[in-house]
């Protein structure tokens, strides 16, 4: 209970009033200072102000990016609060719809009061929605009680996926059925080559045009279906970071678009982040590996560490044989441009989608800086290259460009690359 | 309530000029500067309010005590007062863009319409007991009362707050 800036001058200037009053022998005096003195006594004798409830409901607590949704601020007195003054601390990635944060309310005893909000989710991440401060006044506001509530009530809102009609096909397939017609040869749909027949061979693979002009019998062979693994490695060593814009936020949405359009294709994805705090998610297809992954994107961060981590530090099972391996990377960190290396090593099928930290930079024209601009980004030229002679396809990619252009820009340099590398 | 804040401020203000004679030279400065402080309050959420509150008065009391304002001019005077002090921490209090329930306004404004005869009444009771000629025995127990209820409150309060902060901690 605080007593309020109203009550220290009404004081004082009752006070002085009555007593220059006493001292002057004037009665103009005490009559200035009179009704002073009876507002603090009538305020003072009511009751104090109550400390309220603050909670909040919301309508749904999932959502993507870019949606409004529908919440109840849910206020209860215990007792009667004649004027309230609350302030909704929102989260930086959430803000009301035509609504102002702070409310002047005045609640009786008991009463719940719900007051309807419109949340916009402007950003990926898991927001905690209740936090605010008040500011219980009594009738007269000579008292207050001040606080802050702190809620338990949690928005997660996912990272918007963007539109693919394209996406980087991997090199192998996996031995389980899916929409990827495979390099083998096997049962299934799309033609491969016609061949003798061999003992064993089913007669419906007869291919009678090919027997007659042979005078063989010849069979079709096919390509089968299959799924291939795909993992979304998410380097979280570093970002580069400009007020609320970072790289580690087009890296987010990227990675979810990616593993919604790969799980819609059957195949299984999984996810490595990989930073200070190293996470991963072993491949599985279907649309709750989809939520997983996305769940699992929205506790990414960027974790300050100086221990080296290796590739070592990851379980097999994270890295399945044969997967395409998607980096996602600003290349700041050295561990995560060995960790790439070194998989590109082990043969993993490796694509590296530079998310590009230039936007952030700033200089300050002054000739070192200028130098060591040059330096650092003739080094980053010198990285790109390296892993271009491995035949890794590095893009760079701004964030502001759809990610379509990137998944084109990597399948052009793979059809090069098989022809130079093959 | 901006617009009432300064025209209650304006008001009281200007009656002491206008009533100053040839003391206008002293009063107008303590007049602008107590509509500065005004000015001053509602821009930064009523810290200046106490300043405003002590310079109007001050000005209306160069006058009064000269004998040159009327004499039931203190009991309008005390009335103005209280509602421009109502009103002016009701500006500070309220910041831009704030979602406003109309029952605060109502009350507020019901709060401030009682005080303003109350203020009225009690002025009327105590230059009454001055007037009637008690000014050795009945003045002197309201005054003296008053005075001691103004200068026990503060300890009183004080003394309640440590009281509560101890059974909190």
């Amino acid at each position: 209970m605080q007593r309020t800036r109203k009550l220290a001058l009404y004081g004082a200037f009752a006070a002085i009033c009555l007593l220059s009053s006493l001292v002057a022998g004037r009665p103009e005096l005490a009559a200035l200072g009179a009704p002073f003195a009876l507002i603090l006594i009538l305020g003072l004798s009511l009751p104090r102000p109550a400390v309220p409830q603050v909670s909040m409901e919301v309508k749904r607590p999932r959502a993507f990016e870019g949606e409004e949704v529908e919440a109840d601020l849910v206020i209860c007195a215990p007792a009667r609060i004649p004027t309230l003054d609350l302030v909704l601390l929102l989260p930086e990635g959430v803000s009301l719809v035509k609504s102002s944060a702070r409310f002047l309310l005045k609640l009786e005893k008991g009463e719940e009061r719900r007051v309807p909000l419109r949340l916009a989710c402007n950003r990926w991440g898991i927001f905690r929605l209740t936090d605010a401060t008040f500011r219980a006044s009594d009738t007269l506001g000579l008292r207050s009680a001040d606080g802050r509530c702190q809620g338990k009530e949690l928005l997660r809102v996912y990272p918007k996926s963007e539109r693919l009609r394209l996406l980087v096909n991997p090199f192998e397939t996996q031995p389980f059925a899916g929409n990827r017609v495979a390099r083998v040869r096997g049962e299934g749909i799309e033609f491969a080559d016609v061949r003798p027949y061999m003992p064993g061979d089913r007669p419906r693979r007869i291919n009678w045009r090919a027997s007659s002009l042979h005078g063989a019998i010849h069979v079709n062979d096919q390509h089968p279906e299959r799924n291939s693994d795909v993992i979304i490695f998410l380097d979280s060593f570093a970002e580069a970071r400009q007020g609320t814009a970072s790289t580690l936020d087009p890296t987010v949405r990227a990675a979810a678009s990616l593993a919604r359009h790969y799980l819609a294709t059957r195949d299984r994805v999984g996810l490595v982040s990989f930073g200070g705090i190293v996470r991963w998610l072993v491949p599985s297809a279907g649309s709750i590996q989809y939520y997983r992954i996305v769940e699992a994107l929205l506790e990414t961060e960027i974790a300050l560490s100086y221990v080296w981590k290796g590739i070592d530090v990851l379980p097999a099972r994270s890295l399945t044989p044969q997967a395409l391996v998607i980096a996602l990377t600003p290349l700041l960190d050295e561990r995560s441009v060995s960790a790439l290396l070194n998989l590109r090593r082990r043969g993993f099928d490796l694509v590296v989608v530079e998310m590009s930290p230039m936007a952030f930079t700033r200089s300050s024209g002054a000739s070192m800086d200028l130098t060591a601009a040059r330096f650092w980004r003739l080094w980053r030229d010198a990285t790109r290259f390296h892993f271009e002679q491995m035949g890794v396809a590095v893009v760079e990619w701004e964030g502001d460009t759809p990610l379509v252009a990137v998944v084109e820009e990597v399948r052009a340099f793979r059809r090069f690359a098989r022809y130079a590398f093959g | 309530v901006g617009a009432a804040t300064t025209a209650f401020a304006g008001a009281l203000a200007t009656y002491p000029i206008l009533r100053a004679g040839n003391l206008v030279k002293a009063v107008v400065p303590v007049a602008v500067l107590g509509l500065l402080a005004t000015l001053l309050a509602m821009l930064m959420r009523g810290v200046f309010t106490g300043a405003a509150l002590f310079i109007l008065a001050s000005e209306y009391l160069i006058v009064e005590v000269t004998g040159r304002a009327g004499s039931l001019s203190i009991i309008a005077y005390a009335v103005g007062l209280v509602v421009f002090c109502e009103l002016l921490l009701w500006v500070g209090g309220i910041p831009r863009s704030t979602s406003v329930d109309l029952s605060v306004v109502v009350e507020r404004l019901l709060g401030i319409g009682l005080a303003a005869p109350a203020a009225a009444v009690l002025a009327v009771v105590v230059l009454a007991a001055g007037e009637l000629g008690f000014s050795g025995a009945l003045e002197g127990v309201l005054v003296g009362s008053g005075a001691a209820i103004a200068l026990l409150t503060l300890p009183w309060l004080f003394l309640r707050g440590r009281g509560s902060h101890q059974q909190e901690g």
